[in-house]
């Protein structure tokens, strides 16, 4: 039995035997290695107080389980020897005959501790499996976040290997090569630009940092820039810059020629402007030489008569005028005196005046009804005059001998009389249409007798009707007070003196129409 | 300035100032242009200070254009100076002149 004892002390498990009171009956000299003793000192004492420094029974001990006939499982005691160290024992319990009971402590410490640190080193590479999944995520993330943003981009992005290999392309660079899909392994840079070798001015031999490149017919430029040994080829549309320049360039031929034709233009402009210089000249010589044949056809001189007086004045608007004043011996001892005005300037006036003339010298000759005069000349002209032209025309036939005057009106202004006797001034008219408009017009006629200092004033609207520059007519009234004021005067001074009136009054306004006078003064009668 | 008052067959005109060739053509143009289904045109004078030779030349013109086609022209509020002239040229029997628009338009 000694011997059997000696032996379980060179075992390395602690092998205990213990009774139904917990009490050490045997302890191999193991226990040394937990209690720092020999086994002797703890027979008799409590196992669990002994090996384990409790005050009771340990709460996973099986020797109970083992009395009552029940499985004893192992348990794990842990526990600090008597160095300090915490300990780890693997027991197993045997039921070793009655009230006796066998419980065999195995030092797990180390092999737990190996355990422990294999489960700790399982744990890190667990963590750290899971941080890198985290970062491979993020790199993910971050990759097809770069792919969206490159995918969103509006020009080609390629970035190129030095092999000419494809590193990275976005969807815009296949859309302008016409690819789909992914792109193949042994597809080169060059490819995308329909080429089979380098581009002769690829980046890579030259440094170049901008090309132009073709693709499905349409333009484009391409920038390069360097990312360590790679290409980033960033490229640009330029079809419609192209278009664009193309058509500023064709509208800049455009321009030019039409520049050039407004050149030629001007040049045709120049010849006809010269031409019509030409013309123009050749018109106002005309209009001169018609001015001259309408001058001749006025009186060249007025009556020579001791009893009157007589005055005359012809002003007209323009180079040819429509006013028309004449005197014409009718008889022995009767004058016929007119004034008339044509409706229009120019040259149609003048033909229209020298029509008048003629026909006034035709009729008036032993003719002393000034109405009928006027009768007879109005239907020749209305026969003669198919345009809208008119003529208004103051007829007045006077006896030289007795100053007894008949006259009648073709829708002419009235006559102004001087009536010396009452000091003044009297309209005097007759009714009657224009000559030249209408058919058989009656014209009225009526009589006046001219005295010693009176006046006959005939004249045509232009000089009633001239305006100053605030539209205001000189009118009557103020015609009137110069007749009256300067009464005593020769014909000639009165209308000189009217006339610096009237220029005084228009104020420098050019006169829109012809004015003519025409005057006679009794002498004595 | 003319101004047009379109009464469906009756159309006053209203013009100002002087009524010279240039009035007169502008009158005669725009009265072309309306003048069909239009059985009476009014034109007041009552603006108009002064109408010389040439004016009157085209209302004459006017005048007859209206008359061939059936058209009446009556003329209202002429000046004590314009209804003179219209009195001593005889166009007082030419044209139907009217004291005022109201009468004009009966």
């Amino acid at each position: 039995m000694i011997e059997i004892e000696e032996l379980f002390d060179f075992i390395n498990e602690i092998v205990m035997v213990v009774d139904s009171s917990y009490k050490i009956v045997y302890l191999n000299n193991k226990c040394k290695e937990l209690l720092g003793e020999h086994s002797s000192k703890f027979i008799g004492k409590k196992c669990y107080l002994a090996l384990f420094n409790k005050i009771d029974v340990c709460e996973n001990c099986q020797i109970a389980n083992i009395d009552k006939k029940q499985f004893a499982v192992n348990v794990i005691h842990e526990t600090i020897n008597y160095k300090g160290l915490r300990k780890l024992y693997r027991s197993s319990f045997e039921h070793i005959g009655v009230n006796f009971f066998a419980e065999i402590l195995s030092d797990i410490t180390e092999e737990k501790k190996i355990i422990d640190q294999l489960t700790n080193q399982s744990k890190a590479l667990k963590a750290n499996n899971i941080i890198l999944n985290h970062n491979k995520k993020q790199v993910e993330e971050q990759y097809y976040f770069v792919k969206k943003v490159l995918n969103s981009l509006n020009e080609g992005v390629m970035v190129v290997n030095e092999d000419f290999s494809v590193n990275v392309v976005n969807e815009k660079m296949k859309e302008f090569a016409g690819f789909k899909g992914d792109i193949r392994s042994d597809f080169k840079c060059f490819h995308f630009y329909g080429n089979e070798k380098q581009c002769l001015d690829c980046p890579y031999n030259n440094n170049s940092v901008r090309a132009s490149r073709k693709m499905n017919n349409r333009s484009f430029t391409v920038f390069f820039n360097r990312l360590g040994g790679l290409i980033v080829e960033s490229v640009v549309e330029s079809t419609r810059v192209i278009a664009l320049i193309n058509e500023i360039k064709q509208r800049q031929f455009e321009l030019n020629e039409k520049q050039h034709q407004m050149i030629l233009l001007n040049d045709d402009l120049r010849l006809v402007n010269e031409k019509l210089k030409k013309a123009q000249d050749m018109i106002s010589g005309e209009l001169i030489q018609v001015s001259k044949i309408q001058n001749s056809l006025l009186p060249s001189s007025l009556p020579d008569n001791d009893n009157f007086d007589f005055g005359a004045l012809y002003v007209p608007a323009e180079e040819v005028g429509g006013d028309y004043y004449d005197y014409i011996k009718i008889g022995p001892n009767h004058y016929g005196f007119l004034v008339a005005d044509v409706s229009g300037h120019g040259i149609p006036a003048a033909v229209i005046m020298a029509i008048t003339r003629a026909l006034i010298h035709s009729y008036a000759h032993n003719v002393f009804s000034s109405a009928n005069v006027l009768g007879t000349v109005n239907e020749v002209l209305n026969s003669n005059i198919h345009t809208n032209d008119f003529v208004t025309m103051f007829y007045l036939i006077m006896d030289m001998a007795t100053g007894k005057c008949n006259f009648a009106s073709a829708g002419h202004h009235p006559l102004l009389f001087f009536d010396k006797s009452e000091m003044m001034v009297k309209k005097i008219n007759a009714k009657g249409r224009f000559l030249g408009i209408f058919d058989k017009v009656d014209f009225e006629e009526n009589a006046i007798t001219i005295d010693t200092g009176d006046i006959i004033f005939l004249y045509t609207d232009g000089l009633t009707d001239t305006m100053n520059n605030e539209r205001k007519l000189y009118g009557f009234d103020r015609l009137i007070t110069k007749l009256i004021l300067y009464h005593n005067d020769c014909c000639k001074s009165i209308i000189k003196y009217i006339m610096e009136d009237v220029n005084e009054f228009a104020g420098g306004v050019p006169f829109e129409d012809d004015i003519t006078i025409f005057m006679i003064k009794c002498r004595s009668c | 300035m003319l101004e047009i008052v379109d009464n469906g067959k009756t159309k006053i005109i209203y013009t100002g100032g002087t009524f010279n060739f240039e009035v007169g053509l502008e009158l005669k143009e725009k009265i072309g242009e309306i003048m069909h289904h239009t059985t009476l045109f009014v034109l007041s004078f009552k603006d108009i200070s002064f109408i010389n030779s040439s004016g009157i030349r085209e209302l004459l013109d006017l005048h007859k254009i209206l008359a061939s086609n059936g058209i009446k022209l009556h003329l209202c509020d002429l000046s004590e100076d314009i209804n003179e002239l219209f009195s001593f040229t005889g166009l007082d029997n030419v044209f139907k002149i009217y004291s005022d628009e109201t009468s004009a338009l009966e």
